[in-house]
């Protein structure tokens, strides 16, 4: 076992490294370009602060600017005891050492995310939206997809390569902007008073790396971030045994739906599927943060059992490619049935919305009155009157504080 | 949620397990896009794609004619984008407030039991439903709604 761990930490070193030494050879660059002769060094030495600053920053704040912009609101058992269970499910099955902080998102459109830089230290957060229009299998799916997220360790992976593209994006930015709003004059007043031809070609070297590196960058945290989506859905699989659960959520998901209001392009890679594509996910191009739906949903349905090895094998099957799970994996995970679920879910997606929904206006304070006629109240916590009469039936309610 | 008439906080009435936003001051309902969608999909369990149903009757309220006016435009309650009046009913026309970007219908509360007779009489399919929904919790009172 510590072996897979140590193999998957190599390849993710290898990469980490790859992108820092792309980070340090552009500071170099944007340096000589800003300033020729002796403006490299101080570039690299500034990228290489930005990169720990903002590494910082990811590591120990991250996941708490990450639910802060999604208005992420941490719920107790209480106030949605079904999603509460799942993930208490999914953390034994996965055999997460400490159980996940739990957040819901106000928000009508499907989406899930996890977050924390260690299983020791994670949060899962569901919107609204997925909870209304998923039954307990499909969340279930969905919460195994992201807790094995945490369990393999890819929010960290993906966060630090995240920051990394960040800071590579940031410094050819500045370095664009600066050449076009007059950086050129000053260029040109310093090569007259003797360049070389060394300089020119460090330019234009640097130039070109400018150009290239953002791109670069972007594609690599591409391919790694669509990587570990099948990783994670073959987690998933293998967490509840039934990849039908994922499958099935994958399709309601996909369906059209109105868009993410709070996402934007920094955050897509961390949510279940990309919130900033209209229409699902179509093109396997190597810009996309995850692999097309369809594609995903057939792969998992095309599993004979539910162990890792049956999803590389469907894998191969579906697109015709070599096996997406890496061996060290595969090697370590025990093969295991399918197995049905118990009792079918039998809630409408009404009841399922007011679950979702009562449980968002508790979290804002909202005080909840029963009424003999059926109807329920719900009051806002600005409202000020002591009485309260019940539109359908006409009966006085009181409401306390 | 805010009324857009008077800025006072909503309450919340569910029925049915769909929720109606009502103001206590103005009387005034905000029916929400969202629980349109819920009112307009089957009670039916699972494996029922009723999408295109739901799309249909959403779609008839979206497609209400829109009535310039003199009278100030209401902002809606959920983006604060300035709503547009829509006509409803086909003898006698009524005027309900609609998000331009769909978040939802508002039906004033001044004359709430009027416009509703009307629109119950004169609509069908999507919007008669959406009618028929409010007048269901809100029936026209023996006394008058209050707030204490």
């Amino acid at each position: 076992m510590w072996e897979q761990i140590a193999s998957n930490r190599r390849k993710s070193i290898t990469l980490v490294v790859f992108m820092a030494a792309l980070l340090l050879c552009l500071g170099y660059a944007a340096g000589e370009i800003l300033a020729p002769g002796g403006g490299g060094l101080i570039g690299v030495v500034i990228a290489f602060i930005l990169w720990g600053v903002l590494s910082l920053i990811a590591y120990f704040q991250g996941d708490q600017i990450f639910l802060g912009i999604s208005r992420a609101k941490k719920i107790r058992r209480e106030d949605h005891p079904q999603l509460w269970n799942v993930v208490e499910e999914m953390k034994i099955a996965s055999g997460l050492p400490r159980m996940p902080d739990v957040y819901i998102i106000e928000d009508p459109s499907p989406n899930a995310f996890a977050t924390g830089r260690s299983p020791e230290a994670s949060a899962v957060a569901v919107t609204s939206g997925l909870l209304k229009i998923l039954n307990r299998n499909q969340l279930q799916g969905v919460i195994a997809h992201e807790i094995s997220h945490v369990q393999n360790r890819d929010v960290l992976l993906m966060v630090m390569i995240g920051v990394m593209l960040g800071a590579i994006v940031m410094i050819s930015d500045i370095v664009v902007r600066s050449l076009f709003w007059g950086g050129m004059r000053s260029r040109r007043s310093s090569n007259s008073s003797g360049g070389g031809q060394a300089q020119i070609i460090i330019l234009v070297v640097g130039l070109v790396l400018l150009i290239l590196a953002p791109i670069l960058a972007r594609l690599i945290y591409f391919a790694v971030s669509r990587k570990r989506e099948y990783l994670a859905d073959a987690s998933a699989a293998q967490y509840t045994r039934y990849p039908e659960g994922l499958a099935s959520a994958l399709v309601a998901i996909s369906r059209p739906a109105p868009r993410l209001r709070n996402a934007n392009r920094a955050t897509a890679p961390m949510f279940i599927i990309n919130p900033m594509h209209e229409e699902g996910r179509a093109a396997h191009n190597l810009s996309a943060t995850h692999p097309p739906i369809k594609e995903r949903v057939r792969i998992l349905r095309a599993m004979n059992s539910a162990g890792l090895d049956d999803y590389d094998e469907a894998y191969r099957q579906v697109t015709r490619k070599a096996g997406v799970i890496p061996r060290s994996e595969i090697a370590g995970a025990v093969s295991t049935e399918i197995q049905e679920p118990g009792a079918p879910d039998t809630s409408s997606s009404r009841e399922r919305a007011r679950l979702a929904g009562d449980a968002v206006l508790t979290l804002n304070d909202y005080v909840i009155l029963p009424c003999a006629c059926g109807n329920r109240l719900k009051i806002p916590p600005e409202a000020q009157f002591s009485r309260l009469k019940c539109p359908t039936c006409g009966a006085q309610h009181k409401v306390a504080g | 949620m805010e009324c857009p008439r008077c800025n006072a906080p909503m309450i919340i009435v569910e029925h049915n397990h769909i929720e109606l936003d009502h103001c206590l001051s103005c009387h005034g309902i905000w029916f929400d896009g969202e629980e349109l969608e819920l009112l307009f999909s089957s009670l039916d369990l699972e494996d029922v794609d009723d999408t295109q149903d739901i799309m249909k009757s959403l779609g008839e309220i979206m497609a209400l004619p829109v009535k310039p006016v003199e009278e100030k435009r209401l902002k809606c309650p959920r983006c604060r984008k300035k709503m547009e009046k829509v006509e409803v009913g086909s003898d006698t026309k009524e005027l309900l407030d609609r998000c331009t970007h769909g978040d939802g219908l508002w039906f004033d509360g001044g004359e709430l039991h009027r416009v509703l007779e009307h629109l119950h009489e004169a609509t069908g399919g999507g919007v008669g439903q959406a009618v028929a929904f409010v007048e269901e919790v809100f029936p026209r009172p023996g006394g008058d709604e209050e707030a204490g």
